[in-house]
């Protein structure tokens, strides 16, 4: 069995048993039914934080070492990092409006932070799109990974720059301000979740080598209209 | 989990991935009948 069959099906049990127990977590005071949302909505944001960071990682090696595969899993990372970046958004909205009382609020960093480098990977993804040569795509796309990646940080610590709406981490090196079952159902579910990447992430990258091969292909191959010669035309004709 | 906003949340997501999961599985399909 190929790793990445492993993967998701571990992953499948992982989030199944993530579920269990974001059911079986008792509802926060303040929070009430809502605080159950955090069991997958922490863990979708810490996706895409771990699927951005690792797009620079891959990029940045592409750089180095010109090896094909690292562009592939950087260009699978993003893509797995979009979905999981907007999953969090939405999650994140639902969570909002059952909470705050509101869905979204631009004033808050990090909600803004995190839409902003949202539309920063559509954008990788639309420049890898809109660049043929595989070389040049490479580049460009380790280089704006490179540079969108500064953005990780940023949304990891704009709750403690700007105190706007959202709340600080609730797990910090230095203890949790959780309940002991909300925080094993957050971590289940967030290992379960980092599975469900590696799994999406070997994947996906390993479609994008066998398209690149048959695109390659494609341009080694003459097409039939090159081998139709024009006849050429006699003098007096 | 009986809330609305906690079961749209985890439907959603759930969702997604597996939405994300069959084009994984149809892209593979593909290539393998283009091989």
């Amino acid at each position: 069995m190929k790793p990445r069959y492993a993967l998701l099906g571990l992953a499948t049990i992982g989030m199944v048993y993530g579920f269990s127990w974001a059911s079986r977590m008792p509802g926060d005071a303040v929070q009430g039914e809502s605080a159950r949302i955090i069991s997958v909505h922490v863990p979708t944001a810490w996706l895409a934080f771990l699927a951005f960071g690792m797009t620079a990682v891959f990029g940045i090696a592409w750089l180095v070492t010109k090896r094909a595969k690292l562009d592939h899993l950087a260009a699978a990372s993003a893509e797995v990092g979009v979905l999981f970046t907007g999953l969090a958004l939405v999650t994140g909205m639902i969570w909002g409006k059952a909470t705050w009382g509101i869905a979204w609020d631009w004033g808050d960093a990090r909600l803004a932070s995190t839409a902003m480098m949202f539309f920063v990977y559509l954008g990788y993804l639309a420049l890898r799109r809109a660049t043929p040569d595989p070389v040049q795509r490479a580049r460009r796309s380790a280089v704006l990974g490179a540079v969108g990646a500064l953005q990780v940080p940023l949304v990891y610590f704009s709750v403690n720059i700007w105190r706007t709406l959202h709340q600080t981490q609730s797990v910090r090196p230095d203890g949790a301000s959780l309940p002991t079952e909300t925080l094993i159902s957050m971590l289940v579910n967030l290992a379960a979740f980092t599975v469900l990447y590696l799994g999406l992430l070997l994947w996906r990258a390993d479609q994008l080598r066998v398209e690149e091969a048959r695109l390659a292909q494609t341009h080694l191959t003459p097409n039939a209209g090159a081998a139709v010669v024009p006849p050429k035309l006699q003098p007096g004709s | 989990m009986t809330d609305p906003s906690v079961l749209a949340s985890f439907l959603i997501t759930y969702v997604a991935v597996a939405a994300y999961v069959a084009t994984l599985f149809w892209r593979h399909r593909k290539q393998r009948e283009d091989l």
